[in-house]
């Protein structure tokens, strides 16, 4: 038997055992380059493939107010997808999806298929910041080759308030300008990322290798805004805007003696939450005009010109001079706003009646040297930095400058050919209610991050003038409000300290006399002075054009209704003021 | 004197015969070695047959096997239970976030002033009647941490000698 079947074995069975051996060989030999030899560089291969990362979006952080308020927060939404690939692979059930999903959002299944199936590239956006409650019924759905990536929508519970300074994000959630870009960095976070094996289709598989960072949430930022202040000052300046048909305005509400910001309202404004990048005026409307632009602060400027003379002990405020109604000075003649002469003056009623020529007799009393030393020592040439980019400098000329002229001093002196903006001249006067000390304005508070709390404490820059000017000064500026009949800034019930300006818009050729800036900057209570409010309206128009017509009532208006959320009470006693038990 | 040549006598330490005795306490082995054998093991090795510690192995193994599918098992449905959690922490987390902007919208200025001019017909105070009480202010309210989640550094717990176990046994981590 044996040796029949060794005779059966043809040439023909050993070449094909040959073969097979060959085969198995060749086998066992790639067996081992992929398992052994090549090990490690295939597994890479094979992660590279299977390995999925997806990126877990960070919470933004809330801007908060003074009261812990949030005035810009984010919720949870989802952006909806179509895999085109996963589509691509099963028509039928692509068309069933495109049904489903059509009848969801109220869209055409066609449109959606066609979409779906022709379109190239990556995946189809069908709906971006869909509702979260929606979202999740749409997830349970579970619908083939519909992907629902989470996202996150920026809400405003407050409305448009202080939009300018709590600025926006971009569609990816980050800060494009305001707080919400400069504070950027805290507020949103640090995205997480889950990288786990993912089957052919792409879906994560259950069991499987899986590294995850955990997202870190946004830092909170919370400002010295009080939004009861902010509403008082946008709603004020809101009425004023149409009331005078004017160009834009501003109020500023601040504390005095700290430099906290309370309030910063500017008109005109975004719509935050809709806010359209493509819009050609978009600077226009987003710029934070109180630190952005800068104004020739007019008779304002006159607190600090009295203020540098008393402090200087070059008069008092019985202190006399002969207004004739008009000062040369060079070629130039420097005329009251008025047209006014009031002969024999006391700086007192000077200031009374906002007079020119009062502030140039003081400007050349004090000298160019002392008086621009002290416009430094206020910080109108400077940033306040408040801490918000894009805050302008103020400018002026100084005797060093070759295009410097004496009448800059006396025009100087009332506020006109210098320049500064709203937040720089406020924090200046505030210096006369704070014993003469200027305070670094400051509108962020506290910043709360997942390892760190950053407080921000008022921050004293110099003294300017002593404290007897400064007390000197609140005495005289009460005078100006309350010690003028039927003056638009008198509050009922309060003693208000304060000074108008009204200056001419500067265009390139000079001045137009037909357009004013219409300010008035003041404090309330006088005696011991709650907040300092700056009210500025440009160009009016209507007839009244004055500070003292349109600022001084806005004034009034704004610092009634503060002293009413402070509960300060009034400083002359009540009939009905009655003693609780 | 002749020396008698040595009788090769077979190693035995028992000189009691196993057959007497019916203990099976060596094992003879060709060349007529007898290894010596515990007391007692001859009486398991008779009753337990080939077949039954083929058996006893088989089921050791398969023990083991079944030992690790279901430990195998169990970490995967922790696993699909930890991410469902997750998924349900995700989802509530988000619900917080909106119930708070929620809650802040309700709280908005001009809503209010709306709700109570409109809907509850109030009017702006004309007489105010200001009462001095003892009591004091409320303090300002402090900065919430909602929208920041704390999250506690924990001390990592101490490895139990289960998880020790696991550890050891390969295939199971």
């Amino acid at each position: 038997m044996n040796t029949s079947r060794e005779h059966n074995l043809t040439w023909r069975h050993r070449v094909i055992a040959l073969l097979v051996f060959a085969m198995f060989s060749a086998a066992i030999v790639r067996l081992y380059t992929v398992q052994i030899r090549d090990h490690e560089k295939f597994v890479k291969e094979a992660a590279i493939t299977r390995q999925g990362a997806v990126s877990i979006p960070a919470p933004r952080g809330a801007v908060l107010d003074a009261t812990g308020y949030p005035l810009a927060t984010s919720i949870d939404t989802w952006d909806v997808y179509i895999d085109r690939v996963q589509w691509g692979h099963q028509p039928a059930a692509a068309r069933e999806t495109a049904q489903k999903l059509g009848a969801f959002f109220g869209l055409n299944p066609d449109d959606l298929l066609r979409l779906g199936m022709e379109s190239r590239g990556g995946d189809i956006l069908v709906q971006r910041q869909m509702d979260y409650a929606r979202g999740l019924a749409l997830r349970t759905a579970d619908l083939y080759g519909v992907r629902l990536e989470p996202s996150q929508v920026r809400v405003y519970p407050e409305g448009n308030i202080a939009g300018q300074l709590l600025g926006f994000v971009g569609r990816d959630g980050k800060g494009l300008w305001g707080v919400e870009a400069d504070f950027d960095h805290y507020l949103r976070g640090k995205e997480g990322i889950l990288s786990t094996e993912r089957d052919a289709l792409g879906r994560p598989i259950a069991f499987s290798a899986r590294h995850e960072r955990a997202a870190v949430g946004g830092g909170e930022v919370q400002l010295t805004i009080d939004r009861f202040i902010q509403a008082i000052a946008e709603r004020a300046l809101e009425d004023a805007m149409k009331k005078y048909h004017a160009r834009s305005g501003q109020i500023i509400v601040m504390d005095p003696h700290t430099g906290a910001v309370l309030a910063m309202a500017s008109r005109p404004s975004i719509r935050l939450g809709a806010v359209n990048l493509d819009d050609p005026n978009l600077s226009d409307l987003v710029r934070d005009r109180p630190i952005t632009d800068l104004y020739e602060p007019g008779s304002v400027m006159k607190i600090l010109t009295t203020a540098m003379a008393i402090d200087q002990g070059l008069v008092t405020p019985e202190s006399t001079y002969n207004d004739t109604g008009a000062v040369e000075v060079s070629k130039y003649r420097i005329l009251n706003w008025d047209f006014s002469a009031n002969g024999n003056t006391t700086v007192r009623k000077y200031l009374q009646k906002s007079l020119n020529t009062g502030s140039v007799w003081l400007g050349q009393k004090i000298g160019p040297d002392k008086f621009y030393d002290y416009v430094k020592a206020f910080g109108l040439g400077e940033s306040t930095h408040l801490g918000l980019s894009g805050e302008a400098e103020g400018t002026y000329r100084t005797p060093s400058d070759p295009n410097w002229y004496a009448v800059d001093l006396a025009t100087n002196s009332y506020g006109q050919g210098l320049a500064t903006t709203p937040l720089a001249m406020l924090t200046a006067v505030n210096s006369m209610a704070n014993k003469g000390v200027l305070m670094r304005p400051y509108v962020v508070s506290k910043i709360v991050t997942k390892n760190d709390v950053r407080t921000f404490e008022p921050v004293r820059v110099r003294q300017v003038v002593s404290p007897q000017t400064a007390e000197t000064m609140m005495g005289l500026l009460h005078d100006v409000v309350d010690g003028v009949e039927f003056h638009g800034a008198q509050v009922k019930g309060y003693q208000v300290a304060g000074k108008t300006g009204t200056t001419l818009v500067s265009i390139p050729t000079g001045y137009d006399i037909d357009s004013t800036i219409a300010s008035f900057a003041g404090f309330i209570p006088a005696q011991d002075p709650k907040v300092s409010i700056l009210i500025k309206i440009d160009q009016p128009t209507g007839g009244l054009n004055l500070g003292g017509q349109v600022a001084a009532p806005i004034f009034s208006t704004v610092a009634e209704q503060v002293m009413k959320y402070y509960a300060v009470a009034p400083a002359a006693p009540q009939q009905n003021l009655v003693r609780a038990p | 004197m002749t020396s008698l040549p040595a009788v090769r006598k077979p190693r035995v330490s028992n000189p009691v015969s196993p057959m007497r005795t019916g203990a099976a306490t060596g094992i003879a082995r060709p060349g007529g070695v007898i290894r010596q054998l515990p007391e007692g093991w001859g009486v398991v090795r008779q009753r337990i047959s080939r077949t039954m510690l083929a058996g006893l192995a088989l089921l050791t193994v398969a023990g083991v096997g079944i030992f690790q599918v279901l430990q195998t098992s169990n970490v995967a449905s922790t696993g699909y239970e930890v991410r469902r959690l997750e998924g349900e922490r995700a989802t509530l987390d988000a619900e917080i976030r909106l119930l708070e902007a929620q809650l802040a919208s309700s709280a908005n200025l001009e809503y209010l002033r709306k709700t109570a001019s409109e809907r509850l017909g109030m009017t702006p105070a004309t007489n105010r009647l200001r009462i001095s009480v003892d009591t004091p202010a409320p303090e300002v309210v402090p900065l919430p941490r909602r929208y920041v989640p704390v999250i506690e550094e924990q001390p990592a717990p101490e490895r139990s000698w289960w998880d020790t176990f696991i550890d050891a046994v390969p295939g199971l981590r």
